[in-house]
This record gives structure tokens, sequence and C-alpha cells, in this order.
């Protein structure tokens, strides 16, 4: 094996990856071995020093020593500091549990360091690697100082504590110190293998701070034993670190593939995209960023999650007490920069207390016109929205709708506001109110979690259940049952789920030539062909996402980024469409014409077979684009049972009376799965955004509203698009017409209509008065 | 026989009945004005999924006419599709907003394709200017717009769907417009018995 594959091993290995195929040949050679691992990491190879160091690595060792020594840096003089006072550690000690509870990323990388610290041969390698570099030597003897106070702690208090301590001391501790060995060593011995040497090295900044982060703890229940006395607040904080630990505890929070987007990330950060292309091949793992040359953000993703996590070590009283909340807390959200969209006054409305502004139940915060409900403030609409009243289509409404009218942030503290229920609610009724605020909170979180639910987020409202919802045994339950819903959507982001049918796809129609290079969607036979597409436009449709079709956002140039699925459907649909009428109008000859055109009816007839609309919408648009409709002799030779079924087909698709056939023909005849029409939607979405006001005016008093009417025909539509993702179809995909399909329309490139038009002229002239006159 | 080409223009009772397009750029504010035209008195809910969100009766030039209006606002993208709809139209209302430079410079495109779809040098045509209450921001001026609708040969109008100005009066050209034309073609059919009502040599 040569040098450079040996070294990529070892960083799988010290990342603690399963290694790539092509290198499982060779693992024996080196897994456990600690003598391997030894030479490994403190001789110098001599073919290294052969190889000729390229700029690109520089940079790295250069950049990652940085920043090494930057957060290695604060955590040491944070440290020291701490040392030399003793008096206000338990404070400290407290507050940084806290710190590390409000900062789930740095929670995460912690958990990350876990499994890699139990390594077996990172564990024996501690032993062997002599300890080199002045930053190892603090976190050595910081080591010994941790080990004797866990010690300590045993003897004098709960054993719950103590085995937490020592547990967690210890194995970090080696973790760390063996990491921190290694990118010393391989710093030292200079330019090595950059990939290994990058992945090893950032696995010990945060493996080295999230050491030190707990050594902290450690001394502080030195600070506290010396002083011979445990205080009770010191006591509790310990406990919650350890609970939080918990409760993630053997979940992979951040699992290595993040990791490797955030190595990812800081590369693409410093513009090395070369070296990212040899990772990808390396591991697999695509990155998923942007690879944009101008990146004005010299914080690599690295360094800010990292810091993130010590940054608060540096003011350690910051924090001001009051945010320890109040039962009886109801203050007016100050968050003024998030308002810039909305109208000013509808804005101080929205910003009004919330229980001062229920319990006065002003008449005209709400406007209700028989039994609806047609407009109502904000604070009205979250009393609505967890009251025993709100059914199933209301809250699905207020959660598909809510940002046309506010932001994530004012619901998330609107809805912790509504927990704290003023003392003069009977208390039945508070039990009802918390309830249902719990149950809004767990749908919240469980359908639009990566929508919105954003770190300060999450933090924010982990913050409320540790400080409030678990300091009341009523709450306690409901608290563990949203923090650990919390934890679990953390754990599953980007995690995909397979499709799984329970009924066997029909066997498809292969054509005979289907592995010949020469295969062309034309040898295909009509209803497999129209099955291979609708596998592929249904699974464009699948990818939309409800918030994709708020606010008209795929029309507005500043928000189309926001609608990427609906416009990539868009884009097939065009490129399927003008694909066919290219074929049809570039046929000189007439026969063939006739057989294509032929064929494009049959494909449509079977695709409105399969209920795929939105395809047998693309389709109908080629026979009427202009260049092909006036092919009146080709049209002509077509036989009439076709042409007929072909216009029964399309007639479905006809937009008179606001595409009354079409409507009524999905809801009452065509039995799912079915593909929609999806412009259809886009376009009833555009009316109701337009045809409507945002916010109405109370017919008494003139105040403002949110126009709750409005909301409900946009969550309607949107949860008609959304309701024929399932059942999706069961068909079985043919991989080489897959990738034809595939390859035909991606390199498809359009041609103006003008253009085809133009073309058409030629392939039939108007000056032609017989077929006869056309060449056959 | 193939797919119909053009809607018939009167229904069962004798009443006249037009499809009228409403074509322009994305953020031209079609969509409101069709809204405004539909809904003549101020109603707060409009739903377009029910089958009279896009028709209205009204009475033009003394007499009685059943308009249905296309308007596939939000379907801007799906490029392919402008034909088909085109086809099925008898009048277009080509809308622009005075306030962007873009739009007004799109409406060619609307043209040159609205004659390809119909194969014919003349179809019935209005040219709209619209939101014309944002004056300040104004970038087309009328005259501009007035010398360019007259070299199409086609009538032309500012409106602001926002303060309902001219909405009405738009549609209303626009029918005119077909009824010439409908009255031309024939006449055609009766000096020239020519089956379609136009086709070029």
């Amino acid at each position: 094996m040569d040098y450079r594959e040996e070294a990529i091993a070892k960083g799988y290995l010290t990342l603690n990856i399963p290694l790539p195929p092509n290198l499982n040949s060779s693992t024996s050679n080196f897994t456990t071995d600690s003598q391997t691992l030894k030479q490994f990491m403190s001789e110098t190879n001599p073919k290294v020093e052969k190889c000729k160091p390229q700029h690109q690595d520089k940079l790295h060792n250069h950049e990652l020593k940085r920043v090494t020594k930057h957060i290695q840096g604060q955590v040491e003089k944070s440290l020291i500091s701490q040392s030399e006072v003793s008096n206000p550690l338990m404070d400290r000690e407290q507050w940084l549990a806290r710190a590390l509870k409000r900062n789930p990323t740095a929670l995460a990388l912690m958990e990350r360091m876990r499994p890699l610290s139990k390594h077996p041969s990172n564990c024996t390698a501690l032993t062997q690697v002599p300890s080199v570099g002045g930053g190892l030597r603090a976190s050595s003897s910081f080591r010994k100082k941790a080990s004797s106070s866990s010690g300590n702690l045993t003897d004098q208090n709960s054993p719950r504590i103590s085995t937490n301590l020592q547990r967690n001391g210890s194995d970090h501790n080696i973790g760390g110190s063996v990491n921190m060995t290694l990118l010393n060593s391989m710093n030292e011995s200079g330019s090595r293998d950059s990939v290994s040497n990058l992945i090893s090295s950032t696995t010990s900044i945060s493996g080295g701070s999230t050491t030190n982060l707990l050594k902290l703890m450690d001394m502080a229940g030195n600070a506290t034993d010396s002083a011979g006395v445990l205080n009770e607040e010191g006591k509790k904080s310990i406990l919650d670190y350890s609970s939080i630990l918990g409760t993630v505890e053997n979940r992979e929070v951040l699992s290595r593939e993040a990791l490797l987007q955030l190595i990812y990330q800081h590369f693409a950060q410093r513009g090395l995209y070369k070296t990212i292309q040899t990772m990808e091949e390396e591991t697999g793992i695509r990155y998923n960023g942007f690879r944009s040359e101008k990146n004005a953000n010299k914080d690599t993703l690295v360094t800010t999650l990292l810091s993130l996590g010590i940054k608060d070590i540096e003011k350690p009283y910051a924090m001001p007490q009051s945010d320890l909340v109040d039962l009886e807390a109801d203050v007016e959200i100050q968050t003024s920069s998030i308002y810039h969209h909305f109208d000013e006054d509808y804005v101080d409305d929205m910003k009004k207390p919330l229980w001062a502004e229920i319990s006065h139940a002003e008449e005209d915060a709400e406007y209700v016109d028989g039994h609806d409900l047609r407009g109502a403030t904000l604070n009205k609409l979250i009393e609505k929205l967890t009251s025993t009243s709100a059914d199933g289509k209301f809250i699905q409404c207020f959660l598909v709708t809510y940002r046309s009218f506010t932001v994530p942030e004012i619901l998330l503290q609107k809805l912790c506001q509504r927990y704290r229920v003023p003392k003069s609610i009977p208390e039945s009724e508070k039990v009802q109110i918390q309830l249902r605020t719990g149950v809004i909170f767990n749908k919240w979180i469980e359908e639009y979690f990566s929508l919105d639910w954003n770190e300060n987020m999450i933090r924010d409202f982990i913050v409320f259940i540790e400080d409030f919802l678990l300091k009341y045994r009523k709450l306690a339950k409901m608290g563990e049952k949203l923090k650990q819903k919390l934890a679990q959507k953390l754990a599953s982001r980007n995690r995909e789920t397979a499709l799984v049918f329970s009924e066997q796809s029909q066997a498809p129609d292969v054509p005979r030539n289907v592995f010949s290079p020469k295969l062309s969607i034309w040898d295909i036979k009509e209803e497999e062909l129209a099955k291979q597409i609708t596998f592929m436009d249904h699974n464009l449709y699948r990818n939309i996402e409800a918030h994709e079709l708020l606010n008209c956002s795929w029309s507005k140039p500043k928000l189309r980024h926001r609608s990427k699925h609906v416009l990539l459907s868009s884009e097939f649909f065009n490129k399927l469409s003008n694909w066919f009428s290219c074929q049809i109008i570039t046929e000189d000859s007439l026969r063939e014409r006739k057989a294509k055109l032929t064929k494009l009816m049959k494909i449509a007839v079977a695709m409105f077979r399969l209920n795929n609309f939105n395809s047998l919408m693309a389709l109908n648009s080629v026979y009427s684009s202009s260049g092909v409709f006036r092919l009146k002799y080709a049209i002509g030779e077509i036989d009439e049972g076709t042409k007929k079924d072909f216009t029964d087909a399309i007639a479905v698709m006809s937009n008179d009376s606001s595409s009354k056939r079409y409507r009524t023909y999905i809801k009452q005849e065509a039995k799912p799965p079915l593909n929609i029409y999806l412009g259809i939607y886009l376009t009833d979405l555009t009316m109701i955004e337009d045809g409507n006001p945002d916010v109405i005016k109370h017919p008494k008093t003139q105040r403002s509203l949110i126009n709750w009417k409005k909301r409900q025909l946009v969550a309607n539509t949107i949860s008609e698009v959304m309701q024929y993702k399932n059942p999706p179809y069961n068909i079985q995909q043919v991989h080489q017409i897959q990738e034809l399909l595939k390859n035909t329309f991606e390199n498809h490139e359009m041609v103006e209509e003008k253009k085809l038009f133009e073309k058409s002229l030629i392939t039939e002239p108007r000056s032609v008065q017989r077929k006869e006159d056309l060449k056959q | 026989m193939a797919p119909k080409e053009t809607t018939t223009n009167s229904n069962s009772n004798g009443m006249q009945e037009f499809k009228l397009a409403v074509i322009g750029g994305g953020g031209v504010g079609k969509s409101a004005l069709t809204v405004q035209f539909i809904q003549n008195i101020y109603i707060e809910e409009y739903d377009p999924t029910i089958e009279d969100s896009y028709r209205k009766h009204a009475k033009i030039d003394d007499k009685p006419v059943f308009l249905e209006i296309l308007d596939t606002a939000g379907q801007e993208e799906y490029k392919a599709l402008r034909d088909s709809y085109m086809r099925t139209a008898d009048g277009f209302l080509m809308v622009y907003s005075v306030i962007d430079r873009k739009t007004f410079e799109e409406v060619n495109e609307f043209y040159e394709q609205i004659l390809r779809v119909k194969d014919c040098d003349k179809a019935p045509m209005v040219l709209v200017g619209n939101k014309c209450d944002l004056e300040s921001e104004r970038v087309i001026r009328i005259d501009e717009a007035k010398v360019y609708s007259k070299q199409l040969g086609i009538p032309m109008i500012e409106t602001s769907a926002k303060q309902r100005l001219n909405v009405d009066e738009s549609f209303a050209l626009l029918v005119r417009e077909v009824r010439k034309s409908l009255k031309s073609s024939d006449e055609d059919q009766l000096t020239k018995k020519k089956k379609k009502p136009c086709s070029i040599l």
C-alpha cells in the first residue's frame, strides 16, 4: 500500500469512519496495531520527504494551526484565570453547564467525540506517544487534577454525581489528549498528506475543546472539594449537565457526514475546491454547499461552532439573571428588525403582550361573520390555536400560513408566553391551555422542524423547557417529551426514508435493444415510456414542500430560491415539451412525422390512464404549439381513433370555468396515485394572494386584523397540492430508460418557439397544396 | 378531426360569449386586473377555485356579452404552455407595468407569439399600461406607448387595478376589438367565401 493510501486510511480510522471499499483490503495492516500507529504518528515517513508539498497543503496546515491555537488559547486562558480565582468558581461552573445547554451545537460536537475517545487504538496510543507542545502540558496537568478531584468526590458525595464526573472526565481526557498529541506530532512532522492531517486535526480541535470544557467542570468539583462545602446549586447544575448528556447519549447528534460537511465548508471558505474534490472522492460523501469563489466571510463554520461553545467562557458573568423565566412575566417582544415586511400599525398589534390582550377580552380583536372567523389579531389567533375548540383544520391552516403574518421567532415566544397562565384563570382551564400548547409545539416541531427551527430557537426553547416546564411537576413530563422530540429531530436531520411498497410492481415492458447505446426514446413502447416519465415527474413533484408554495415565491425574483422544487418541476415540463416539439418539427419525412405525432398522442393517452395530468399537459402543449399545430398534412394522416382518444384525454385539462372538469375529475373519478398538474395550483395561489388583502379592518372599530379567510384559502390550496404526494406510483424503474430520459432532457438545449415555427414553415411550407408535394 | 381550435362565439341563448386572455410578464399586476374586473363590488374574499371566478356578464355598447377571462398568472415559468393558452382565446389584453421597462419590451414578444399561434397577421388585442397610479415611479410615458400601439395597429389604455381606474374600460375596448374582427371575418366569408377568418397566402 502506498504511503498516501495508508495516511488516508489512518485519517478515516481517527475519525471513526468506515473505510471506503477500495481501502478495505489493507485494513489489517494497521488497524489496532499500536506499534504501527505510533510509528506513523511520531516518525517521519521517508516517502513524504520526497513528495513535494503543494501550496494548498501548506495553507491547510497554516490555517489549522491558527484555528487550533486560537481555540486552545481561549480555553487555556480561561482555565488559568479560573484556577487563580477560587470563590466565584461555583457560579462559573454552574454558568458553564447552562451555557452548554444553550448551545446544542457544542453539545452535539461533544457527543460526537464520545465514541471516538473510546476507540481502542487511541487509548493504547495514549500510553505510548510522548507528550509534546505547550498546550498539551497544560492539559495533562489538568487531567491529573481532574482525576484527583473526581476521586475525592466519590468519597464525599452522592454516587451519581461522582460516577458521571469520573466517566466523563476520564473518557474525554483520554480522547482529547490523544487527539492533541496526534495534532502536535503532525504539525511537527511537517506537511504530510493533507487529507488525513486535516481530518485528524479537526477532530483534535473539537476533542480538545470539549475536553477542556469538561475539565472546567471537574475543576469546579475540585474547588468545592477543597472548600469542603458542596454548594447545593453547584450540585444541581452538575446534575443538570449530566442529564442532558444522558438524553442525547449514544445518539449521534452530529453524524460523521455532518462533520465532513463542516470540514468541506471550512475548505470552501478558503477557496480550496481541489481538496474538497479529493475528499469527496475518498469519502464518497458529496459537499452539499456552495462552491463560490468570492466568500467574504472569514470565519469558518468549524471555528464559529466551536467558539460559540467557548466564547461564553470569556465573560462568565454576562448572562443576566433575569432570563430565568418568571412565572408572571409577560413582556413585550423586542425584536423590531424582523418586522420590516409588515405594516406598521399591524406590527404594533403583533407586539402586544399575549395575556394582557386576551385577559381584556377586547371585542374588536376578532371579526366573526356568522360562524366564520374572518379576521383576528395575532394574540387572538394564538389563543384560538391553543384552546380546546381548535380543530385539526384550524391548526393545520395556522401552521401552514402563519409565516405570512408573523415569523417563527415570534410564534415561539407567544407560545411560551401562553404556558404562563395568570393566576386569575381557574386551575382546570389552566391545565387545558398548557396541554393544548404542548400539542401545538409537538405538531410544530414534528412537521416544520427543518423549515422553522434555527439554532437560536432550539436553544431558546431548550432553556424554556429546562427553566420552566421541568420545574413544575405537572409540566415536567411534557417538557421531557418535547426535549426528546427536538433531540430526535436534530439527530435525523438530512436523513431520507426509502419508499416501501407492499405489492410487487408490474414488470416493465422493455424494448429489446434496452442495453444498446443507440437506444432511443422512440424505441420504447408508449405505455412503458409513459410510466417511466411518470416516475420521474412524480418524484419531482413529491420533492415539493408546503413552504415552497407560500407568498408566491416561485414567481418573485428575490424569493425564487425558496421554491427550488417548484421551479425544477416546471423546468422539466418545459424541457419535455420542447424536446418533443423539436423532434416532430425537425422530422423531414412526412411518414416519420406522422408516426411521431401518433406516438405522442398515444403517450398522452397513456398519461391520462396513469392519472399523470402534469405530463399530459406537457404533451398537450407539444401538440398545440404553433410549430406543431400547423403541420396539417402530418396530422391529417393520423388515424381517427387515435385522434379521438387524444382529444378525449386532453379535454379534462380544459381551462373553462376555472378548470372545472379537471377539478371534478381528480376529486371524483381519478383513483390515486395521481400526478397533479401543478400549474393550476400556482395560478390559484397567485389569484388568492392578489385578490385578497392581507389585513382587513374590523367593521366597527376599523382595527387592523389578520385576514384569516385568505389564510384558509391558501392553506386549502397548499394542502390539496401536498395531499397527492401519497400514495406514490408503484412503478418499477428501468435504469437504462431512466438514464436515457434524464440525459435527453437534461442535455436538451431549449429551442425558441419562434425558431421552431420558422423550421415548421420549412418542413411543411404554406405554399404546399397537396401532401404528395412533401418529402415522404 | 383534431381538437377544436376556437370556442364558439355564442351560447345557447344566442348571447355573445368571448374568452379573453390577460397576457403579460410576471409582476405587471395582471391578476389584480382580472380580480378587479370580475369583482364588481368590493368583496373581501376572492376564491379562484370556484366555477364562476373567471366569468362575468357584461353589457358593452348596449349589447350583452358573456365573458370568460383566461389568466394564467403564476404560471409564467411554464413557457411551453403559452401557445396552447393563446390558442383558446378570442382576444388579448397585453399588460405591461408603466414602472418597469422590461415588461413593456416583453409585449412585442407576446404580440408576435399571438400572431404565430393564430397564424394570421391580425388578432384582437389591446395594449394595457397598468399601475398608472404610481406616477412618481413611471418609466414608460403614455406617448411612447401610444406610438408603439399605433405601430401595432391596436388600441391602448392606461389602468390602475389598485385604484380601479379604467379596468372595465380596458376589457370593453377588447370586446369591441373582438366584435370588429368577427364582423370583418363575416364579411370576408360573405364576399370572398373564405373558410378561415384569417389565412395568409
